[in-house]
């Protein structure tokens, strides 16, 4: 299992802060009885009774108030289901901490929905409603993937293989008005490339958190784009030991009484040798009330590399509106289209203008 | 009370390794009476030793930081809480035994330095062993003088200002350090007043397994100007001694402080100090810090802008080299409007050494107009070191303006090689490159102590080349 945080360096050794815990009403075995492939989630389990759900202070989140049965999502894809999935193996293969292991295990142990695919060529996922879900993407070619979700309550994993030489365009729009807790993990074989442009609209709160392991040559490319009126926690996170590339470039948007909080954690072992790794987050502060915290942390034992980050926030620049209104835009017209074209600054499909003006209203 | 024979059963041979000063100390261990003791001795009033018992308690409940690195070596059993040199206090240099001259001297405390101090508060272990204030001093009616005469002498001022900024509720490290507190540094600057030259103290650890506990209160009044310098160091022992210091500073409004430290605690010593500064209205603060020893550090000086338009100014730069695990770095908490910090660091690790910098920028709601920048670089000499970085931002006012950036790497090939090409050894040439990247705390000290600093370098760097 890949985990989260490794301090350890020669024979000394940082504490890593375990989150307090809190008990809540839990799914239990009953529930796994009626699911399918209970076999392989019953041995999850024993795992996952164990553990007690997290309080994430700065998302001010005390554990998850689950719906009484695991929801069922409505799915549109032209991907196989998970249930069709030959390779369930590949979740304990490719297993990690996550955000926190709880939910990583909940996500695998009590999905009743999900994707499974393996292959190249264009895959298009939508859900829409309530979801627990768990997904696995083999990429051996070159694959272009578009994921939509809209919905209110959503625990997720989802993991992604790149094979060797492979490319992988993937493309995320998420709104959700309740509660979400995403970890995606990728795996990133010699020489394969990513480029992953990142859309999570929220009204209510999120908690995502990308891993990335990168064999030799890999590269992979996140461009963020956060709005939210409520909280949300993204973490990005890369651990390498020979030479790859990671960029991070966050762009996020605070609205109303909304946090954006931005995290990354490069892990660079000893071996990483010219690797280039950066991290970059900026923020918006739309109104009086809306706040930002951001976390760009570097954990490096490789000298011969280059590894940045930087993190920044401001109001909308005086000027940038006053050029606006006095193009006939009220106050609320202008802040809207400039929070618009920072978020949506890159190559997104048509829905991703409707989930930002959904919030910003 | 007991005699030096005591201690020579208690720390057998190593002793004799020390320093040839003799010691009335109290026996290793944390308890009530030791606690009483050492309140006894020092003739304090009631109010001290009730401060002194309630952190104890607070310590008894206090669990480990839970972020750093891993202190169970730590053993507070053994820790000697208190130890006064039998040297009496000095009235001027040549009065100052000649065993507590040469310890100064395998410090490498430059000749001209000595001489040169304006103002000396010089605490071997935990009592002050020389004091020598200018009368320059006090026709400005600057006080400088250290704890025990700071409390008998001006007793409302210093029950005003003690553990105020820093309470032993903060963490494990100051509730130890209320209740064994010992020494330090007592200054007050009055209104108005530029003092004129940098005030300095030195302070450093002369007996295995002393626990060195010095307090420091520094006031500025409004409007007032001052330098202060504080070195610290120890020899290196078989056994783990433990620094747990604090320093409280308060900036008046209008006023000015600029704090510089230089730190070369033995690769022995476990630095858990506390450094915190609170800055009123108009005022500044500046902490300018240079590290090199111990062997396990957390300190994170601190600074609360709680008046508008107040500014904080941090600089550091520290080496880390083999055997240590240096965690560091810098709080500032924007309080009020206007408000303004910068912090910039450089850290460089070597030979296996792992240094991490932690940084927390928070801009409280209503500190409107507020603007900070965090910029933080550190080289990595060798690829058996590792170097960290982990700012924390907390922005909770939409009207501010914030910057962070970080970088990590190495000092290319090409500039030593093209040092070596003009004659100068790899030594020689890593040495300049790090004296330069350096620059910055360098240049705000006097001469006497970047001559010390740059001889740290060169110390360092020998050890880690070949």
């Amino acid at each position: 299992m890949v985990k989260t945080f490794e301090l350890v360096h020669g024979k000394f050794r940082s504490i890593v802060r375990n989150p307090r815990r809190i008990k809540l009403d839990d799914y239990g075995e009953e529930i796994i009885k009626n699911l399918p492939n209970s076999s392989f989630r019953m041995v999850l389990f024993e795992e996952y009774k164990n553990i007690d759900f997290p309080i994430w202070r700065r998302l001010e989140m005390e554990g998850l108030s689950l719906p009484s049965r695991p929801p069922i999502v409505k799915l549109e894809t032209n991907a196989k289901s998970i249930y069709e999935c030959s390779k369930l193996d590949i979740l304990k293969e490719y297993d990690f901490e996550g955000s926190d292991r709880k939910y990583v295990l909940l996500a695998d142990i009590f999905h009743t929905s999900g994707v499974c695919f393996e292959g190249s060529g264009k895959i298009s996922v939508k859900m829409t409603g309530d979801s627990i879900d768990t997904n696995v993407y083999v990429i051996d070619g070159e694959a272009k993937i578009k994921r939509i979700f809209d919905g209110n309550f959503r625990v997720t994993n989802s993991r992604f293989i790149i094979k060797k030489n492979a490319k992988l365009y993937l493309e995320d729009l998420l709104f959700v008005s309740g509660v979400e807790v995403e970890n995606i993990f990728f795996y990133i074989e010699e020489n394969a490339s990513v480029e992953y442009n990142d859309l999570g609209v929220s009204k209510g709160k999120v908690a995502k958190a990308v891993f990335v392991i990168g064999e030799k040559d890999s590269k992979i490319v996140i461009n963020p784009r956060v709005a939210s009126s409520s909280a949300a926690d993204v973490l990005y996170f890369s651990r390498s030991n020979v030479r790859n590339m990671m960029y991070v470039d966050g762009h996020g948007v605070s609205i109303g009484d909304g946090k954006i909080i931005f995290r990354g954690i490069m892990d660079i072992k000893k071996g990483a040798v010219g690797g280039d790794y950066s991290e970059k987050f900026h923020t918006l502060l739309l109104d009086e009330s809306s706040t930002f915290e951001a976390i760009p942390s570097l954990y490096v034992q490789e000298s011969e590399l280059s590894a940045q980050h930087g993190a920044s926030s401001s109001p909308i620049p005086d000027d940038e509106l006053f050029y606006l209104m006095s193009r006939g835009f009220d106050l609320e017209e202008a802040k809207t289209m400039i929070a618009q074209g920072f978020l949506l600054d890159i190559d997104f499909s048509k829905e991703a203008e409707d989930f930002v003006k959904r919030v910003l209203k | 009370m007991n005699d030096v024979k005591k201690i020579k059963e208690v720390f057998d041979d190593r002793i004799t390794e020390s320093f040839d000063t003799e010691y009335e100390v109290l026996l290793p261990g944390l308890n009530e009476d030791i606690v009483k003791e050492i309140s006894r001795v020092k003739n304090e009033p009631e109010w001290m030793e009730a401060v002194r018992l309630k952190s104890l308690e607070i310590f008894k409940k206090k669990r480990d930081p839970q972020f750093g690195p891993t202190l169970e070596e730590i053993d507070y059993d053994k820790v000697v809480a208190y130890a006064r040199p039998g040297a009496k206090k000095a009235r001027s240099w040549d009065e100052v035994p000649d065993e507590i001259k040469e310890a100064f001297d395998k410090l490498g405390i430059p000749e001209a330095e000595r001489k040169i101090l304006a103002g000396v508060e010089a605490q071997l272990d935990s009592e002050v062993v020389y004091s020598h204030v200018k009368k320059v001093f006090d026709k400005l009616g600057i006080i400088f003088t250290d704890m025990d005469n700071a409390i008998k002498k001006y007793p409302d001022l210093v029950k005003d200002h003690f553990m105020r900024i820093v309470p032993p509720t903060d963490h494990k490290f100051a509730a130890l350090h209320g209740a064994l507190w010992s020494g330090g540094t007592f200054l007050y600057v009055p209104k108005g007043v530029k003092v004129p030259m940098p005030l300095q103290s030195f302070f450093m650890v002369n007996l295995p397994s002393m626990g060195q506990f010095e307090h420091t209160i520094i006031i500025v009044d409004e409007g007032a100007q001052a330098t202060y310098i504080e070195g610290c160091s120890a020899p290196l022992y078989g056994v783990h001694n433990l620094h747990a210091g604090v320093v409280e500073v308060y900036v008046k409004r209008g006023a000015k402080l600029k704090y510089l430290t230089i730190q070369n605690w033995s690769k022995s010593v476990f630095n858990m100090e506390t450094k915190r500064a609170i800055v009123e209205k108009d005022g500044t603060m500046e902490w300018i810090s240079a590290s090199f020893g111990s062997y396990k550090s957390m300190v994170y000086p601190s600074v609360i802008l709680k008046g508008e338009n107040s500014h904080a100014n941090v600089i550091s730069v520290s080496l880390t080299g083999k055997g240590q695990h240096i965690d560091a770095g810098t709080k500032v908490y924007h309080m009020a409007p206007r408000t303004t910090s910068t912090i910039s660091s450089k850290g460089i690790s070597m030979a296996g050494g792992w240094s991490v910098f932690r940084a927390l920028l928070r801009i409280s709601k209503g500190a409107k107009g507020a603007k900070a920048s965090v910029e933080c670089t550190s080289v990595m000499m060798d690829n058996e070191s590792r170097s960290d970085t982990i700012p924390i931002l907390e922005i909770l006012e939409q009207d501010s303006d914030v910057g962070h950036e970080a970088k990590i790497g190495r000092i290319s090939d090409e500039e030593i090689f093209y040092l070596m090409s003009r004659g100068l050894s790899e030594m020689e040439a890593k040495t300049l490159i790090i004296r330069g990247f350096m620059e910055p705390v360098i240049e705000e000290l006097p001469l006497e102590y970047a001559i010390e600093i740059n001889r740290l370098i060169s110390m360092e760097v020998e050890g880690s080349v070949g």
